[in-house]
């Protein structure tokens, strides 16, 4: 089977894919992948991929952004011999892992020429309708749309979700990775003699795609000169070319805590550098970042300074014995970070000890990239979402609040969804006038819309639902009623269980 | 009845194209007002002809399409142009416009 995986995002979207290609590849499918040019670098290290074609923006943009008159033609002829080259490879899938309109459109496109010469191409992840209409053909992807890629669209900054990225593109792709996916490039540069690297280092990742974002030079600074202290290893300053001069401020402010063995490589790294130097780290100190993925493929502990704002349940580090401190506006206590690195350089010692909250801080403790999903936190609101999440898609128990205000909430919403499943077998049976019928079911979309914003901790059952309707796609009217009853039925099911359990103790399953 | 699978093309994720995290990126500090010195004030400049350039190109696929909307998907034309769109919108949303705004 020969598969192209779309992924057109950023450098540790590329790293988090690795372990699904793998998983292809043992399977014996021959991949190839699209990436954009400037993040390719991340994409070449992995063994399992056949063949790299680029997403060329800059060329396919250049004729329409530079000649006011022919240039509209020569970019789609730009692009379409882009895409004419992709379908003379007669890929038998396309695997978007890339959530985006353009991929979607790319996808299709592929989709469609291949039905065109006469072939057929099996799409999962986002493509179009032949209308030109969103099309989610994949439970995971749907699951992507409802429950991760809404954040976006409303700007919110919970993460409800605790899927990572690297087990939701696997299970897009249709593939169970293991733990041995999870690895570094087979070939990697030898390159501790070239930066002169010492024996034992803590690699700090200076940098992140916001300032505000992570520490300034002197918390930094300060840092690493008690890591220094306190571990008796000396510390590896990595970063971009750009925050070269933060570099030096970092050396300078740890010298004047009569600090010297620090060595900066920042700006002096290339992609392929990477694996190598923070394979040799005993430990990478990193905000949210490309580096936090390459440690995960390495099986390097990270502690992991993560802004709220960022996921750390679907971006985070995945090598086990890995912590996440969580932080919102101001960046993490300069103390905790120290305490928590020695704590962990300390447990790395005894390779016996199981990862453990004993004498840590962190908000959460990594068990490996294949660990179970958290289902309990310190946080019972976001529990209770994600648990629902869980019972909608993966079947586990219904969540119990023992809150009155949630009963109400979905007493409510039932009483609305029952309105709405009488309409639509009104419609079906040809009673009534059918705009009345509209009216009352958007009507009935109003309501639920009130329900869930007075009581959010429903939002991801709406979410799911409104994701469901998406992707049916244009349908003759039958159809599209006989759809729109069946999802109504089992909101109906969501609902009573959910209601159900509030009154009992024990949990009970969801059979959609 | 509403039939909500409409085209959510708008709707879906434009930032993760870019990024995954940027699907989670609020600001959460308010910059501090720093006198630009003249080679920020360039490259931003640079920055906005880019982005007018973008929107003119938009514009022009805009034109383009609605020629082409008479037909379906079905005919490559039109898809390539949806493709070019698509294109142009994820720059210019990464140069700061607002998906879908023509100015």
């Amino acid at each position: 089977m020969k598969i192209l995986v779309l992924q057109m995002a950023r450098l540790g979207d590329i790293f988090q894919t690795w372990p699904a290609l793998r998983a292809l590849r043992r399977q014996g499918a021959e991949v190839h992948v699209l990436v954009r040019p400037r993040f390719r670098a991340a994409a070449v290290g992995c063994e399992a991929i056949s063949q790299i074609h680029e997403f060329q923006t800059d060329v396919i943009l250049e004729p329409i952004l530079n000649h006011p008159v022919e240039g509209i033609r020569r970019s789609l002829d730009q692009l379409d011999s882009l895409l004419h080259r992709l379908d003379s490879e007669h890929f038998d899938r396309v695997i978007n892992l890339s959530f985006s309109p353009l991929s979607s459109w790319i996808a299709f496109d592929l989709e469609r020429r291949a039905i065109e010469r006469g072939g057929s191409l099996i799409v999962a992840g986002y493509t179009r309708h032949l209308d030109g209409t969103l099309a989610i053909p994949d439970d995971a992807s749907a699951f992507f749309f409802a429950q991760v890629g809404y954040r976006s669209q409303t700007g919110a900054i919970e993460s409800i979700n605790r899927l990572s990225m690297p087990r939701l593109f696997a299970t897009i792709a249709g593939v169970d990775p293991i733990a041995y996916d999870w690895r570094p490039p087979e070939r990697r540069r030898a390159i501790k003699s070239e930066f002169h690297l010492p024996n034992e280092f803590i690699a700090l990742h200076i940098g992140a795609s916001d300032e505000a974002k992570t520490l300034d030079a002197l918390q930094w600074g300060a840092v690493a000169a008690r890591l220094v202290r306190g571990s008796k290893m000396s510390v590896v300053l990595l970063g971009a070319p750009g925050e070269s001069a933060k570099a030096n401020a970092i050396l300078c402010t740890s010298a004047r805590y009569g600090v010297s063995n620090l060595i900066s490589l920042v700006g002096q790294t290339e992609i392929e550098d990477l694996f190598a130097i923070v394979e040799g780290a005993a430990l990478l100190v990193a905000g949210d970042s490309a580096l936090v993925q390459v440690a995960s493929l390495t099986g390097t502990q990270v502690l992991n300074l993560s802004s709220r704002s960022v996921s750390h349940w679907e971006t985070g580090p995945s090598t086990q014995g890995s912590r996440i401190i969580v932080y919102g506006g101001a960046a993490p206590d300069t103390d905790a970070i120290v305490e928590e690195a020695l704590s962990m350089l300390e447990a790395a010692s005894d390779s016996s000890l199981q990862p453990s909250f004993a004498g840590s801080q962190a908000d959460r403790i990594v068990f490996g990239p294949l660990e179970p999903i958290t289902e309990s936190t310190s946080d019972r609101h976001a529990d209770f979402m994600w648990q629902v999440i869980s019972a909608i898609y993966l079947g586990s128990p219904v969540p119990r609040t023992g809150d009155p205000k949630i009963q109400d909430a979905l007493y409510q919403w039932g009483e609305v969804q029952s309105i709405e499943g009488h309409q639509l077998l009104a419609l079906r049976e040809g009673r009534g006038d059918a705009q009345q019928i509209a009216s009352i079911l958007d009507r009935v979309d109003q309501l639920t819309g009130l329900i869930v914003e007075a009581e959010p901790r429903l939002a991801p059952i709406h979410r799911w639902w409104t994701t469901e309707r998406t992707r049916f796609g244009p349908q003759s009217r039958e159809n599209l009623i006989e759809k729109y009853q069946n999802l109504n039925s089992q909101l109906g099911t969501v609902l009573l269980s959910l209601r159900e359990i509030e009154g009992r103790r024990d949990g009970q399953q969801l059979d959609l | 009845m509403k039939n909500t699978s409409g085209d959510s093309g708008n709707a879906i994720n434009p930032g993760s194209e870019v990024s995954m995290r940027a699907v989670h990126a609020a600001p959460l500090a308010i910059p501090l007002a720093v006198p630009k010195t003249p080679n920020q004030l360039a490259v931003e400049t640079d920055r906005h002809m880019l982005l007018i350039r973008l929107s003119d190109a938009a514009e022009k696929i805009r034109k383009e399409t609605e020629l082409i909307q008479r037909t379906s998907f079905n005919d490559p034309a039109g898809r390539l142009l949806r493709i070019l769109a698509e294109t142009v919108e994820e720059q210019r949303v990464s140069f700061g416009a607002v998906r879908g705004d023509k100015k």
